[in-house]
């Protein structure tokens, strides 16, 4: 036995050689240590403020406009900042290696963009540690219902499992703001944040829209694309340059000295953004040259309302097989969904909770009929708390509206989230959460309804959880609204040949339906295409993307709609109405057929 | 007849289009043609051909023999292509693609406008149309659907499985379906069906009765799927190939759409069955037809027939260009590449050992029973391969073993040698007929065998890759234990037998595949997947002008993907250590093995590190290698002698098969048919020497060998319940022996094998049957199954006490009068709900809830327990694909309404959307349920309302509010809401109500589930044995759903756990996390912060929680269930195995559960985990002897240094 020296009394030396005679011993009969190891989750990392200078955040995950504003947005707050590529099948796969297993696309897709942006970094030179070192990721998160929630771990796994363990993770709380614990300083969460992000969504919206509307009527092909990219790069440049509110001078001493610095400072905050013209009138350039683009609206398309889940309604990559460019090349008109209905279905949420838990705040007694203060100090302090989400509801819609018209108006305004909630109310309960849920069923009941869309695209990942019982449901919805056309694509990564024929299968009814419907107003305006062709042809505002179409009650598609404006004003001008002759002995279709009016779709290159 | 002069001689170039349209369809395999004259509608042409892969050509061809038979000029016609290949095709000839559905209503609506359902299979996909009439429009509506990602219930399925049996196209037409006796076969997937068909093949089915399967599962997948819950209302028109051409096919769909008619009170016509299901006359040009429809409608110039020589010059020089564009390089990169690779892994030569003359050879025989072939080999005593023998399977795998037996005794006895086996061990599917047939001393489960050969032959294995003809087994171990393994339970993609059939449909033998595959410079880029796709991948490319050797390279190439991406999911290699031994028999094949050394190299490339890659020496025999080393491990080690029946009683096996009703089994309702294999050896008569529990190639059979002269008694005699006339056995056949009084008399000096789907099954008198039924009842009584427990427990009555308020005693308002006869009411309402969901953990909350107020228990009804039949008649309504669980709302609802509600009538069915649930853990972001089930209650009732509302049609009320059991304050004003008008509730009453509920739920949580499992881990360990506990959500106690796996882990043993059972008490979670909290690891017991941070799902957060639980418990291991597209298991899938074996926990798993049942890979992975349990067992109990005899001499040491201390009085030193 060898000598030990106590040093520590006698006791501790003894268990110290006892401890040290265990471990001879385990060791020699092959044990395992005696205590396992249990697994921990990793430390995360923190960004701070003093490596905001160096540190370049990165994001992505929406459309490039939208992406390119917010990256305007935060370099204007003094950020560095990189938006990432749009993912493709590529950067899927990769999100496939290193992730779980039977995840939904939108993981796989944007885990794997980060990884195969970081490997690119990688390629490009640059060490591991210096990547971990100079970057960060900012993504979105959520507490549930769906998976979307637990999208930060699977970021986390997959970096860890591709050798990036170290790398950053910012989490952005859809229902809480950024977490400050995990933000560190490094991305302050403040109100200046918050607004430049809202704006970027919002403006993001709006020109997605316009685009979306304008390009299927472009005369010039490439022009709609051409505008839209210069105006983008002002946006940007205006983002990047707008300075947040500051009080400055005597106006900022004085409000230190009274102690109101902050509140007051908060206040012009709010006022600029609600009444500032700095935005509004870059968007008023923008309309200017987005409205002189030349258009043809007598082309009869169908006009596609999409929906579904966040991502793949939202992506303009093979996350969604390219769908939208594939439904313009079939010659579709695209509607985008907006981000900005998300943001109000968000605080319509929040707002759902309160009036459902009223009176049943913990800790507190139940009020009931019995204890009538009790009841309404309660319902008053419900209704406080609902008040200040629809005083952010009606502020943030105002805002949207502003620059909606600040664009020419074009654009739809948001869906009204109580009216999504009254028609999916009955068929998809509005509390069950998840979003996609019951505000799929209620897009698709009111695009149809108000006359807005020939046809309903949902674009939902394959396995996504309340979109796929939303599906369930919406089977019920065709039932009720025999005349309504819905199809579902679950975008899975793979299988873009298949998808995309569904979606000619469903598309060659809603063109079907286009086209009957101009048929029918050809018919029964009185004027004959050709006239109206020559009229269009002499009055270049109707041969301008600025002109505002119409929307007659029943009329869904915009040359439908732009032929019954047209032949308003022959009519105000007093022009008689000439039928084609030609158009006596043929059907409607044959006789649009016949002028070029119906447009087919472009066969697709093998 | 068109006249030539009406277009030659037309003036403009538009009237020259109104000429003849072509309507082309270009599918997956045949291409169809129908030139109409539109003004006449007069069909002028039309051909149907197979392309035979070569798409463009054939196209060329029709165009060619179009232009010349109706001798016109190219631009007379107009062109309009459809089909899965006409997209590409019809840019090339200036035709316009048509989407097929479009064309093929198209065609119905001219042809056909009485239609109301269409039903088309084609080669790869299948579609239906349903028609509805719309209100103010003469024009019905159209609800199509198609086949998306899968090929199940697809001609494909047929035509892979005809390859198979090998049917000419001629008698495949004329294979009936009415009268035919039909078995199950999984229609989902080719793969599956090929699998069930093996097993049928095997147990002697003939093929008409296969394909009349066949044809049902495929009539049953399109039913339940592609309807999208949408009724075939009559007249449903059947089109595609198999229909038109497959007589039985037809006659499936007769017999089975007027079933759904029936059911749904469908309005049918008297007609008929031939005119309401109908196949229309041209039925395979439909999808042509529709493409000349749809040209109707376009304008003159479009789709203008440009001639053949863009399409020409296509299949000349642009689809070379095409496939290069696409393609990638070859095998190897180089030809040095390909040579250092050669010579790395080159095959050793191996030559057989070489015996003495006259000298007596002791050797152990190990016979691997495949799939596809048996292999044996002979083994010294020293662990030396002497022989090897192959057989290709001829269908028996009794027949093939005895061929194995003389090949390897011609080895030895053709140089004057005499062989004697001493040990004799089986594996493979077969393993346990073969061990009965034989008198082998070893069935081994497959996965053992082959560790168990792997490390024989190499050190330090990490990982082994086993590829046959149709598994693929990973098996991944820790310092010589295997630690877990991963089979292709689910999917085929990925295995040999692909490579095999894919060469052989090119004309070339196997054994070439690697010098075919490696002559090619470049190969396409197949996606990795589904090998019925892949299948459509290699047509994809042969249309791309790939060739043969192109076309296997790249198949070769994908190979790893699926086996790694795919099937085992494996997606981070180097976890899991550097060194990997590949085997099976594809790695006879260097393409393939060059694949997976690159691939794996490639993920340890990206790490700057490289992998050790062996191809195990013996890789077609690692299997019968495996088998033959635990021969030889029971003799060295228990000195046990073989039971071998001898190599001339071998020779002399002589064996019939039988599986028909004189098998059928009648010890209990399920009424299964058997398989008896009837065996005629040398070995003694009437031998009764019990083997143990041994099971059949293809279900999780249990067989049992009895001879003659055993006191056989008739199943009559055995069965508990005697069946009626109608179902009881036919009568004894005449007996060869007048003792015998089986229905299936054993022949003279037979013994018979008995292979069964349980052990019950495996005897015939019943007084074995009973023996058997008591020893596994004596186990299931000695190991709880809380699953099993639970199950029943959430649906049964805990009698509360009535909470009711008393009668009032005056009703002056009429809200006072509804209110009293709503109450008077609840004594005889009658109230169904799901055993489906959430009710499995939240089933007493509601039933208590309601009994308390007054509704007596026996009104509370549950739907049956899950089980395929009930899956199978609810589902057909089902319109989407979510999980399993979500999936059997319908069913569950559907046996609610058609079974209970029918026997007695049911006032309202209530399924509570479940919003957020009740919970113990603490510092979570949330307690939400899974938003899948949340919203099941409304997909559920759109499913019985979007044809009319049929709940309004029987006067049953369905009750579907949002409930959250988690906050008991809400869900008291919520089940107000609902109940409060039917039930005449007062709010006081409501609550006292909720307050039962909540006490009944504690009943069910903590006295039932809590308290036995605090009884069986207290058991545990005083006997230090383990238990297993199940992470799964409360839904995996549905035993349609876990698929009874667990009661075959209770059967080997061990007691089963369910997470939610696992004892909270004080003194338990100090016990394993006290330590930990007072470290600052987590900051309570209860908490998973340490481990997980998104922990808004409940039952998610409580699988991380009860993971972490077991990976402390010393006496419990896991096994985790999870159902194919979970989305909250999926984001812990890594999390929990790596809490779990972190601690060096055995950790197993079956993940994608769904509908179907592997009953074959459910068996070996219950036999693999039953296997390395016992191990671990073995282990663990090994570890604590030695961690006591070391505790004992720490303590002597003690002794002896304390003693030390008091001699020395201060000392400075001890010795």
């Amino acid at each position: 036995m060898n000598p030990i020296t106590i040093s520590t009394g006698p006791e501790a030396a003894v268990r110290a050689r006892l401890e040290q005679e265990r471990a001879r011993l385990e060791a020699e009969a092959g044990l395992r240590p005696h205590a396992p190891s249990h697994f921990r989750r990793q430390a995360e990392a923190l960004f701070t403020a003093d490596q905001r200078g160096t540190t370049t955040i990165l994001f992505g995950g929406l459309t490039w406009k939208h992406e390119k504003l917010i990256h305007g947005g935060l370099e204007g707050l003094g950020y560095k900042c990189q938006v990432l590529p749009v993912p493709d099948v590529r950067a899927f796969q990769i999100g496939k290696e290193f992730g779980n297993n039977g995840q939904c696309n939108p993981t796989y897709f944007t885990v794997g963009n980060l990884v195969q942006y970081l490997q690119g970094l990688e390629a490009g030179g640059m060490s591991r540690s210096e990547i971990c070192e100079k970057y960060v990721f900012f993504t979105a998160g959520a507490c549930g219902p769906c998976r979307f929630g637990m999208y930060e771990a699977e970021y986390r796994l997959a970096l860890r499992n591709s050798g990036f363990e170290d790398f950053r993770v910012l989490l952005f709380q859809q229902s809480g703001g950024l977490s400050q614990s995990e933000m560190a300083a490094g991305l302050e969460m403040n109100l200046d944040f918050f607004l430049a992000i809202l704006n970027a969504l919002t403006i993001g919206d709006l020109l997605n829209e316009v685009a979306y509307q304008i390009r299927p009527y472009e005369a010039n092909r490439g022009e709609t694309d051409r505008v839209l990219d210069s105006v983008m790069d002002d946006l940007h440049g205006v983002m990047r340059s707008k300075r947040p509110f500051r009080l400055t001078g005597a106006r900022a001493r004085i409000a230190r000295a009274v102690g109101l610095e902050r509140g007051l400072t908060e206040a012009g905050k709010y006022i600029e953004q609600i009444f500032g013209e700095e935005l509004v009138g870059a968007l008023d350039s923008a309309r200017r040259r987005l409205e002189a683009i030349p258009v043809d609206r007598l082309r009869v398309k169908p006009i596609v309302k999409i929906t579904g889940e966040f991502w793949a309604q939202t992506t303009e990559g093979d996350g969604n097989f390219k769908m939208f460019s594939f439904l313009e090349r079939e010659n579709a008109q695209v509607l985008v969904e907006p981000i900005g209905t998300w943001i109000c279905y968000m605080i319509h949420g929040a707002q759902n909770k309160i009036r459902d838990r009223k009176g049943l705040e913990e800790r507190m007694p139940v009020p009931t009929w019995g204890r009538p203060l009790a009841r309404l100090r309660a319902e008053l302090h419900a209704q406080r708390r609902i008040r200040r989400l629809g005083v952010a509801m009606v502020l943030f819609k105002r805002v949207y509206e502003r620059y909606r018209k600040a664009l020419g108006g074009s654009a739809h305004p948001l869906a009204d989230q109580l009216e999504m909630e009254r028609i999916a109310h009955p068929l998809y309960n509005t509390r069950a959460g998840g979003g996609e849920g019951h505000l799929e069923v209620a897009k698709n009941i009111y695009y149809h309804h108000h006359g807005l869309a020939h046809m309903v695209l949902s674009l939902k990942p394959f396995g996504c959880m309340p979109s796929t019982q939303s599906d369930g449901v919406q089977s019920a919805v065709v039932g009720k609204f025999p005349d309504l056309i819905y199809l579902p694509i679950e975008t899975s990564g793979e299988g873009e040949i298949n998808a995309h024929s569904r979606v000619q299968m469903a598309l060659g009814e809603a063109r079907a339906r286009a086209r009957a419907e101009f048929a029918r107003v050809v018919e029964e305006s009185g004027y004959g295409l050709e006239q109206v062709r020559a009229y269009v042809s002499e009055r270049e505002e109707m041969r301008r993307a600025g002109l505002r179409v119409g929307h007659s009650p029943g009329v869904v598609g915009i040359a439908a709609n732009f032929y019954l404006d047209a032949t308003r004003r022959m009519r105000a001008e007093g022009i008689a109405g000439v039928p084609d002759a030609a158009t006596a002995n043929e059907t409607p279709e044959d006789s649009l057929a016949g002028r070029g009016l119906v447009e087919s779709p472009v066969a697709v290159e093998a | 007849m068109i006249r030539l002069e009406d277009s030659a001689s037309a003036g403009s170039r538009a009237e020259i289009r109104r000429g003849p349209i072509i309507g082309l369809d270009v599918g997956s395999t045949t291409v169809k043609a129908v030139v109409v004259d539109p003004r006449t509608d007069e069909i002028l042409w039309r051909d149907y051909q197979r392309h035979e892969t070569r798409q463009p050509e054939k196209v060329l061809e029709f165009m060619e023999r179009i232009e010349s038979e109706l001798a016109l000029p190219a631009n007379a016609f107009r062109l309009f292509v459809t089909g899965s290949g006409g997209s590409g095709i019809a840019g090339r000839l200036g035709g316009k693609f048509v989407q097929e559905v479009t064309a093929v209503s198209l065609a119905v609506e001219k042809l056909y406008p009485e239609t109301n359902s269409v039903v088309e299979l084609g080669g790869q996909d299948a579609k239906i149309i349903v028609f509805k009439e719309t209100e103010g429009s003469d024009r019905k509506k159209k609800l199509p659907s198609m086949n998306d990602k899968c090929a199940g219930g697809t001609g494909a399925v047929i035509d892979k499985i005809n390859a198979k049996l090998r049917i000419p196209a001629d008698e495949l037409g004329n294979l009936g379906y009415e009268g035919i006796k039909l078995h199950h076969v999984a229609g989902k997937c080719g793969v599956f069906a090929e699998t069930d068909i093996n097993g049928l093949q095997k147990q002697g089915v003939p093929r008409e009765e296969l394909m009349a399967s066949l044809f049902e599962s495929i009539v049953q997948q399109n039913l339940s799927v592609l309807t999208r819950g949408h009724t075939l209302r009559p007249v449903v028109l059947l089109l595609g190939g198999p229909n038109t051409y497959i007589r039985g096919m037809v006659e499936a769909w007769r017999h089975n759409i007027p079933l759904i008619w029936a059911e749904r009170n469908v309005p049918v016509p008297d007609r008929p069955m031939e005119e309401l299901v109908r196949v229309p006359e041209n039925a395979q040009y439909f999808a042509a037809i529709g493409a000349v429809e749809f040209g109707r409608q376009e304008e003159p110039d479009v789709g203008a027939y440009a001639g053949t020589e863009a399409l020409r010059e296509y299949i000349e020089f642009g689809r070379a260009q095409e496939k290069q564009a696409r393609g990638s390089r070859g095998l190897a990169a180089s030809r040095t590449e390909l040579e250092s690779f050669a010579e790395k892994y080159r095959k050793e030569a191996w030559e057989p050992a070489r015996f003495v003359a006259g000298s007596r050879v002791e050797a152990f025989v190990g016979v691997d029973g495949g799939s596809t072939s048996t292999k044996g080999v002979l083994m010294d005593m020293e662990g030396r391969l002497l022989a090897k023998a192959y057989q290709l399977s001829k269908g028996n795998p009794i027949e093939d073993t005895v061929e194995i037996f003389r090949e390897l005794r011609r080895t030895v006895e053709s140089q004057g040698a005499l062989l004697e086996p001493i040990g004799v061990g089986t594996t493979g599917y077969a393993k346990d007929v073969l061990k009965d047939a034989l008198g082998a001393d070893v069935a081994l489960v497959e996965t053992v065998a082959h560790t168990k050969s792997a490390l024989h032959f190499y050190d330090e294995v990490d990982v082994i890759c086993d590829v046959g003809g149709q598994d693929i087994k990973i098996i991944i171990l820790n310092r010589g234990q295997v630690k877990d393994f991963k089979l292709n339970t689910q999917c085929s993609a990925g295995n040999g037998y692909f490579l095999q059939s894919t060469a052989e449909g090119f004309g070339f033998p196997v054994d070439r595949y690697a010098e075919i595959a490696f002559s090619a410079e470049s190969m396409p880029e197949f996606g990795y997947g589904c090998a019925v796709f892949m299948q459509s991948d290699i047509v994809d490319f042969q249309r791309q002008g790939w060739r043969a050797e192109e076309i296997m390279a790249g198949l070769a190439h994908v190979l790893p993907k699926n086996i790694w991406l795919y099937v085992s999911q494996i997606t981070n290699l180097p976890k899991l250590g550097r060194n990997f031994v590949l085997q099976g028999g594809t790695q006879h094949n260097l393409a393939a093995v060059k694949s997976q050394v690159d691939f794996i190299q490639e993920r340890f490339a990206r790490r700057g590190e490289t992998a050790n890659i062996w191809v195990h020496k013996h890789t077609g025999e690692s299997g019968a290698i495996g088998a033959a080393l635990e021969a030889r491990r029971l003799y060295q080690e228990t000195d046990r002698r073989t039971s071998f029946i001898g190599l001339n009683a071998v020779e002399a096996i002589e064996y019939t098969t039988t599986r028909d009703e004189r098998t059928r089994c009648y010890f209990c309702k399920n009424k299964c048919l058997r398989t008896f294999i009837d065996v005629k050896t040398a070995l003694p008569p009437g031998r009764t020497d019990p083997f143990p529990y041994k099971s059949g190639p293809e279900e999780p059979h249990a067989a049992r060998i009895r001879g003659r002269g055993s006191d056989d008694r008739t199943p009559e005699e055995a069965i508990p319940e005697a069946p009626t006339a109608k179902e009881a056995p036919p009568p004894l056949a005449e007996s060869v022996d007048s003792k015998s009084k089986s229905r299936l008399p054993l022949a003279e000096g037979a013994n018979r094998i008995i292979i069964a789907t349980c052990e019950k099954g495996t005897v015939e008198d019943v007084g074995e049957m009973r023996e058997i039924k008591k020893g596994i009842d004596a186990v299931r009584t000695a190991n709880p199954n809380l699953v099993e427990i639970a199950a029943t427990a959430a649906f049964k009555s805990y009698a509360p006490p009535l909470v009711r308020d008393p009668e009032p005693k005056m009703t002056l308002t009429k809200a006072a009068r509804t209110r009293r006869e709503a109450r008077a009411r609840r004594a005889s309402l009658r109230i169904g709900m799901p055993r489906a969901l959430n009710m499995y953990s939240l089933g007493p909350l509601f039933s208590a809830y309601l009994e308390s107020l007054g509704i007596p228990a026996s009104n509370i009804v549950w739907s049956d327990f899950t089980t395929e039949q009930l899956y199978r008649e609810g589902a057909k309504r089902g319109s989407v694909d979510p999980c399993f669980p979500s999936k059997l709302g319908i069913p569950h609802v559907h046996n609610l309404l058609y079974v209970h509600h029918k026997k007695k009538p049911l006032d309202c069915i209530y399924v509570p959307m479940v919003d957020d649930l009740p919970s113990d853990l603490v510092g979570c972001q949330a307690h939400r349920a899974c938003p899948t089930v949340t919203a099941t209650p409304d997909a559920v009732k759109a499913a019985f309302t979007k044809e009319g509302d049929l709940f309004d049609e029987l006067g049953v009320r369905y009750l579907d509010g949002i409930v959250n059991p988690g906050d008991p304050r809400l869900l008291e004003r919520q089940l107000y809401e609902e109940w409060g008008e039917i039930l005449g509730l007062s709010p006081m009453e409501n609550a006292r109500a909720v307050e039962q509920g909540y006490a009944a739920l504690d009943a069910f949580l903590n006295k039932i589930q809590r308290g036995t499992a605090r009884e069986i881990l207290d058991r545990l360990e005083r006997e230090d044995r383990l238990g297993i506990v199940l992470l799964g959500r409360p839904y995996h106690n549905d035993p349609g759903i876990n698929h009874e796996i667990l009661m075959e882990f209770q059967k080997l043993g061990y007691p089963i756990l369910t997470q939610s059972s696992l004892p909270l008490d004080e003194g338990t979670l100090e016990r394993l996390f006290g330590e930990e909290v007072r470290s600052g690891f987590v900051p309570h017991p209860l908490s998973v912060s340490d481990v997980w941070k998104n922990s808004y799902s409940e039952n998610t957060t409580m699988k991380v929680f009860a993971a972490k639980y077991v990976a402390r418990h010393p006496n419990l291991v896991a096994l985790e269930i999870s159902n194919f597209k979970c989305g909250h298991d999926a984001p812990i899938y890594a999390t929990i195995e790596e809490i779990i074996e972190s601690s060096g926990t055995p950790y197993f798993s079956f993940k994608d559960i769904d509908e179907n049942k592997p009953a074959g890979s459910i068996k070996i992975r219950v036999e693999t985990i039953g296997y390395f349990l016992s191990v671990y067992r073995e282990r663990i109990g090994r570890d604590r002897r030695k961690r006591a005899e070391i505790e004992d001499r720490l303590s002597a040491m003690e002794r002896e240094l304390r003693a030390q201390l008091s001699g020395l009085g201060q000392p400075t030193e001890v010795a």
